[in-house]
């Protein structure tokens, strides 16, 4: 076994004064947000796509 | 769930939002998704799979980040493993995504109830963050140190006893690979299929130490069996089954040690105490009764004592009386030798025809020294022979001392005639020339009351004397 490489693979434990950037920080995206994105971007297109209504002289 | 694009509450069976008229076919899928991996991790970490459940749990959150049961139970398998402020991290971003109705609200403050416990545990991470730093610069005993101090402090700190195990390892000391094994084989009862902990173990091998029969367990699990899929039920029904629930700190072990103690102090004072009591006061009755008898021996004795000493001072009085007597005579009378002397005085004074001296002498006599009846008729003899004549020539000068005559003459003295008036009635009692006399020495005396009584004495006691009448006579002048 490979002390150093081992040792290297155990990282710092999350103490009390850095529980709130952590809590902050968490703000991954998971799949309903990636979902949520493609539906609003796709909302976004179809709004671009739609002719607008234009009055007559 | 929410529509991911109103956001408006929809039933969990439908397809498409009432609101916004959004498909939730994909939607729906991607929470069914992080459900199953929720139940997968939920059956893992039933078997103490904790690694292969926080895997799960992320998956889960990564389709779902709202899904707050898997949030939760990922929360709870940190804090079995020691990562308290892990833990508390995932239940705060639980209770953020969803405010109400939280098992996080109960977890969080079942952790900020005890302030202290919550003290020790991130103590405890600072130390084996300082350790990980040491072991690191190559300072490898200061960690050991600390890290010996962390796992004392909170022995499910899965990280630390790896940390510790792997330094023990490094050291290639057989005792210190015993400790770490040890230490693995403890911390894999809270966590069976940690990687790590596999590979440390497999590492160590060759070292045994008791019960060392876990890692054989671990070979044999079995393949998880095939995943389960969520019932189609609503979100709000669906109730997050957490086995890994902190225990609560029970007061029944204290409760019971006080229920102990108060009926062990009660045995004490009903069936002890009163027994001890018992015995004492048999031995103090036993001490004082002893004591009594002791007390009234003494008393017999000193009472005993007390009679003989006053016999034996009786008896000395008696000799001493006796010795005195011998020796020189007692108070009040005479001596036996005096006595015999003047008695031997008296008859040859009574021999020789000299009455009054013989009287005189006999008159010293003591007759009760005379022990032989002779001696007491010789003493009756002479003392009837004497005496009388010895009264009568008293009386003659006590009378001429009366009446100033013969030796006093011109010379009356009343004293010396009550005198000489006295010793005549001395030597004989029946003397009424000397009663009449006295009687008139003291009617000149002015002492009615004497004189008074000779009258009366020679009236009453001699009616047939001479001297009646003229006793009769002066008793007259005194107003009789």
């Amino acid at each position: 076994m490979n002390f150093e490489a081992e040792l290297a693979k155990f990282q710092p434990s999350l103490e009390v004064d850095r529980a709130e950037d952590a809590i902050y920080n968490n703000n991954t995206m998971d799949v309903t947000d990636l979902l949520h994105s493609i539906i609003q971007d796709k909302g976004k297109k179809e709004k671009a796509n739609t002719v607008e209504w234009v009055e007559e002289s | 769930m929410n529509c991911p694009r109103c956001q408006a509450k929809v039933v969990f069976t439908k397809r498409i939002c009432e609101n916004c008229g959004q498909d939730l076919t994909n939607y729906h899928h991607i929470v069914s998704m992080s459900n199953q991996y929720y139940n997968q991790a939920l059956e893992q970490a039933n078997v103490r799979d904790l690694s292969g459940a926080v895997v799960s749990l992320r998956r889960s959150l990564e389709f779902n980040k709202r899904n707050t049961n898997a949030r939760n139970l990922l929360g709870l398998i940190y804090y079995e493993e020691g990562e308290v402020v892990s833990a508390l991290s995932e239940w705060v971003i639980s209770k953020n995504f969803q405010d109400q109705y939280n098992d996080a609200d109960h977890y969080i403050s079942e952790v900020q109830a005890n302030p202290n416990k919550l003290d020790v545990y991130n103590q405890t991470i600072k130390k084996y963050n300082s350790a990980l730093y040491s072991a690191k610069h190559g300072d490898e005993d200061m960690a050991i140190i600390q890290l010996k101090k962390v796992v004392g402090m909170n022995p499910n700190f899965i990280r630390a006893s790896q940390l510790l195990a792997l330094l023990y390892m490094a050291t290639d000391r057989r005792d210190n690979k015993i400790r770490a094994k040890r230490l693995l084989l403890k911390i894999q009862k809270v966590d069976v299929t940690n990687t790590r902990t596999i590979q440390y173990l497999n590492e160590l091998k060759d070292v045994h130490v008791k019960g060392d029969e876990v890692p054989r367990k671990v070979a044999e699990v079995k393949p998880p069996e095939p995943k389960k899929v969520l019932p189609k039920v609503e979100t709000d029904a669906y109730k997050t089954i957490t086995p890994y629930k902190e225990e609560k700190p029970s007061v029944l072990p204290f409760i019971n040690v006080i229920v102990g103690v108060v009926i062990g102090m009660a045995l004490m004072g009903f069936l002890i105490m009163p027994h001890i009591n018992a015995s004492r006061s048999k031995q103090e009755n036993s001490a004082f009764k002893k004591y009594s008898e002791e007390k009234a021996a003494k008393d017999s004795d000193v009472s005993s004592l007390k009679e003989q000493v006053a016999e034996l001072e009786k008896e000395n009085s008696e000799l001493k009386e006796e010795n005195k007597e011998l020796q020189g005579g007692s108070e009040g009378g005479e001596s036996m030798k005096d006595s015999y002397e003047d008695f031997i005085a008296a008859i040859e004074a009574f021999q020789n025809g000299d009455k009054e001296s013989a009287a005189k002498s006999l008159e010293k006599v003591n007759p009760a020294v005379l022990s032989s009846d002779t001696a007491k008729e010789i003493y009756d003899k002479i003392k009837e022979k004497t005496f009388a004549e010895m009264s009568e020539v008293v009386f003659k000068e006590g009378r001429d001392a009366y009446n100033g005559e013969g030796e006093y003459a011109g010379n009356r003295d009343f004293e010396k005639a009550i005198e000489l008036l006295e010793k005549a009635l001395s030597y004989n009692e029946e003397n009424t020339d000397a009663m009449y006399f006295l009687g008139r020495c003291y009617q000149q005396q002015s002492d009615a009351e004497q004189a008074k009584k000779y009258y009366n004495q020679i009236i009453n006691d001699y009616p047939t004397s001479k001297r009646v009448s003229e006793a009769k006579s002066r008793l007259r002048e005194l107003g009789e």
